[in-house]
Formats: C-alpha cells, structure tokens, sequence
C-alpha cells in the first residue's frame, strides 16, 4: 500500500495547493486582522473544518485521470485502495489540526483576546466535523461519484454545523464539551471505523467502468 | 511456445446496458500475441475487464497463468501488465513518481529496467504526465506495464491515435517482449493492420460474440480473394465462400482455399479485409 499512499501524497502535493494556500491565508488573516476584528483568531477554526474534503477531491482526481479505473489492473485488494483514501485523510486532518492548534498557542500568547481552551474546543469540534464529513463523504463518493458525493459533502457539513451550535450549544453549551471530549474522540473513531467497512464493502461490489 | 496457457476463457458471458457478451470462449498459449479485432462496442474492453476481474462476471471461468481469476486476482496482477487507451496515470505525475509509486506497488518491481526503458523510448522523465504528448504517455503507461517482469500484457486499444512511426515503435516493444516464451500479449484494437503484423492468433469479436478465434498464418492460407463473373461465382460450391459480393462490373468473394476447384486465381486476402466482410457484408 506503500505505493498508493505515496501516490496520495504526490497528487495532494500537486493538485491540492489551493487547501494549503487557503490555510496559510486563514492562518495569516488571524493575525494580521487582529487589530481591526475581535475575534479574528476565529480565521483559526476554518483550516480543520474544510480539511476533511480533501480526501472527496482526491477521489474527483482520480476519477477525471482515469486512475480510478488504472488502479484496477494493480495488485492490491479493495480494503488497500479504501484504506489509502482514509488514512490518508486522517493524516491530513490531524496535521492541519495540529498546525492549527500551534498557530492558535503562538495567536493567545503573543496576541491575546481569546482563552486558549475556548478556542481550543472549537478547533477540536472542526476536527470532529472534518472526520465525519468524511466517514459519511467517502462510502457516498465510492458508491455515487465523487461529484454527487461532493454535493452530500457539503450538505453534511452544513447540518453537522447546525446541530453543533443549535442542539449541542443549545442543551449543553460548547464550553462544557471538553468535559465529554473522550466520548466524543470514541464515537468519531468508530463512526470512522464503520465508515470504512461500508466502504470496503462498496468498493468490492463495484464494477469498474469507462 | 510455453505449454501453459496464458490465458484460457470458457463460457464467459456477462451482460450489462443493453449489451451481452455471450458465452466466450478463448484461449491464448504461453509466448503469443492475440489480436482481438472488433467494432466499437464489440465487447473487446468488456473483455479485458472480465480477465482482470474489474466487472463481475455472470458465468463461465477465466484462467490467467493457470489460476484462477477471481480466486487469485490480486497474485495474478503481479504478474500481468495492462494498458488502456487513455493510460490512467494521474496528469500532475511525472515518470520518476509514477516510478517510485510503482515500486511500492509491485513486489518485483525493476527500477533499472524501467529507466532504460524509458531512456530508449524518448519519454521525458521530469515532464508531468498531462503534458506528454499521447504517444509518449502511451509509451510511459507501456514501460510501466513491462517493468515489473510481467509474464502477461493486456493492451486495449492501446495504439489507437498514435502516429504510424509511434505505433511502430510500440510493435516492436511487444515483439521482443514475446521473444521469451513466457511471456505473451493480448491486444485489441480496431486498427486491424496492427494486429496482422504482429499476432500469431486472431479473434474476431462482433457484437459480443467471437465470430472466429484462428491462427493468424492457418487463416491467412486458409483464406483468399477471388474476382470473377457473378456466373462463375455462381459455379462455386456455396460451402466454400465465406463471402461475396456481386457488383454490376462483377463478383468478388473471399473463399476457402481448399474448397474451390485448383486452378482457379486466388488473391491473398488481408485480415482486415477479412474482418469487415465477415462481420458487415452478406455472410453466407
């Protein structure tokens, strides 16, 4: 599989630029904007939440050079070209989180205005979102497409943001969320878990065309 | 010629949008190069597709290097190299990656042989694969096919849009490539001139049935072109024409050598020649 991750990280280097560009920018504008917005360390939370769609651009890549069906004539089982997509996302996200979380620490000590815990549980609550955006993107993206999967994608992402501030806020209040922070860690694993058996299941099942 | 079969196909059939592949069956020994000729949606790629086991099948049996297809697929791809006409390397990829990406795919993997193939064929290594031009990314998608010593290639259409002096040059490949007689090739296309140059077995596909699977010299000698009157033709044992064509100006058939009476002039009759009248004109 040392070949399909590698593959990943080339594509992503080459074809994903815009997700680093557009996470410098948002990093960037959360200090350079500090002066003029309040609560510009809130540019930090975007990076982690838009990072979970890079796996469903990989896949809308490999469908428009053909490797979706190039890659069927490879030696590898359908859970190791799963398995690539979602490791790879997951390696993605948890670096941009950690960036993120460093930019966030540099932010609060040099520049203020926020609690780094405060602050902290939303980035960590983007991360949340991001896996699962992508535990329910992904099985969509190999069973439909990634175009249409894209389109679930944002539609996942806009209801998860709205149950989060609406529900979760609401009856719980997102400053308490640390206090069930390990709860949350354990669901979004296994969501992630099961995600990528339903995936595996899709991918042996497909007949591979075009 | 090796004593095993590289591929052997019975009763395949599959069946899908409108179209059916009907009970195939197909066998190409060790150390040949098959030529599978058909129209556009003749069932050639749908073909190719069943030996890798990228569709599912809805009967018969496919046996690659003497192993089962659907058992063993993921060992098999070892030992199997495929191009297809659009390639499916990624466009933001040069040579060097898709290398490096190969040799963490393929357990023999021969980085050494890759690069000098690649030097031989004049495909630039730093160029991204979207910027090749499409003889270079056919001969890139080739040399990544052969280089992890491949017993099997499975070309599918692979030298349709090439230039005439690219096409030669992919031949040629192929024909050192079978020179060992472990190794073996099948190649459809519809550029049937292609084939005849190259394949020591022709199969004939038409509209998802193989319409006739011979040695290509066995075909040739068994096969000529007569031009006659249309009474002369008539003259003829029907069992012997394959098929004719009667004009105002005159008769022209192609014929079963053996079948007609000695004497008569026989022309040589091509393979493509051959193809397109027993797949189009009036079969008889």
């Amino acid at each position: 599989m040392k070949g399909l991750m590698l593959k990943e990280l080339y594509v992503a280097l080459k074809s994903c630029k815009m997700y680093f560009i557009i996470d410098a920018m948002f990093i960037a504008m959360s200090f350079a904007l500090s002066g003029i917005l309040n609560d510009s360390i809130a540019f930090l939370m975007f990076p982690v939440m838009i990072s979970g769609e890079i796996s469903i651009s990989l896949l809308s890549f490999d469908e428009k050079s053909k490797w979706s069906k190039y890659s069927g004539t490879l030696p590898y089982s359908a859970a190791q070209m799963v398995s690539s997509k979602y490791l790879f996302s997951l390696a993605f996200v948890a670096i941009t989180t950690l960036v993120t979380f460093l930019a966030l620490i540099i932010h609060v000590n040099t520049i203020g205005g926020a609690e780094l815990s405060e602050v902290g549980s939303v980035i960590g609550g983007m991360c949340v979102i991001s896996l699962i955006v992508t535990s329910v993107g992904l099985p969509l993206c190999f069973r439909f497409g990634s175009e249409r999967g894209r389109i679930i994608f944002f539609m996942t992402i806009f209801i998860a943001a709205f149950l989060l501030v609406n529900f979760i806020d609401k009856f719980y209040g997102l400053g308490q969320i640390r206090h069930i922070v390990w709860i949350i860690i354990a669901a979004v694993a296994a969501l992630y878990a099961l995600s990528w058996f339903i995936s595996v299941a899709i991918y042996s099942r497909r007949e591979i065309t075009g | 010629m090796s004593n095993l079969n590289a591929i052997e196909i019975k009763g395949l059939t599959k069946s899908y949008n409108g179209f059916t592949l009907e009970n195939l069956d197909l066998t190409l020994p060790g150390g040949c190069i098959l030529g599978l000729i058909g129209e556009n949606g003749a069932g050639k790629s749908t073909t190719i597709k069943l030996i890798l086991d990228m569709i599912k099948r809805d009967g018969g049996s496919v046996k690659i290097l003497g192993r089962d297809n659907s058992a063993e697929i993921k060992m098999i791809k070892e030992d199997v190299g495929t191009v297809f006409d659009e390639v499916g390397i990624p466009e933001c990829l040069n040579a060097v990656q898709v290398g490096k990406i190969m040799r963490g795919t393929f357990k023999r993997w021969n980085p050494v042989f890759y690069k000098g193939l690649l030097e031989r064929l004049s495909v630039p290594i730093d160029k991204p694969f979207g910027k090749l031009s499409r003889g270079n990314k056919m001969k890139l998608g080739l040399a990544v096919a052969m280089s992890h010593n491949a017993k099997l290639l499975l070309l599918d259409e692979a030298t349709s849009g090439l230039d005439p002096v690219v096409r030669d040059d992919v031949l040629d490949i192929l024909n050192e490539f079978t020179r060992n007689e472990e190794h073996s090739v099948l190649m459809s296309s519809h550029i049937v001139s292609d084939l005849e140059k190259i394949c020591d077995y022709i199969a004939f596909l038409h509209k998802g049935k193989l319409i006739l699977f011979e040695e290509k010299d066995a075909l040739l000698a068994e096969y000529g072109v007569i031009h006659c009157t249309a009474e002369r033709l008539a003259e003829l044992d029907p069992a012997a024409i394959k098929h004719k064509k009667i004009t105002p100006y005159g008769a022209e058939a192609i014929v079963k050598r053996s079948a007609v009476p000695s004497g008569t002039e026989i022309s040589p009759v091509s393979i493509e020649e051959l193809f397109v009248q027993t797949t189009k004109g009036e079969v008889l």
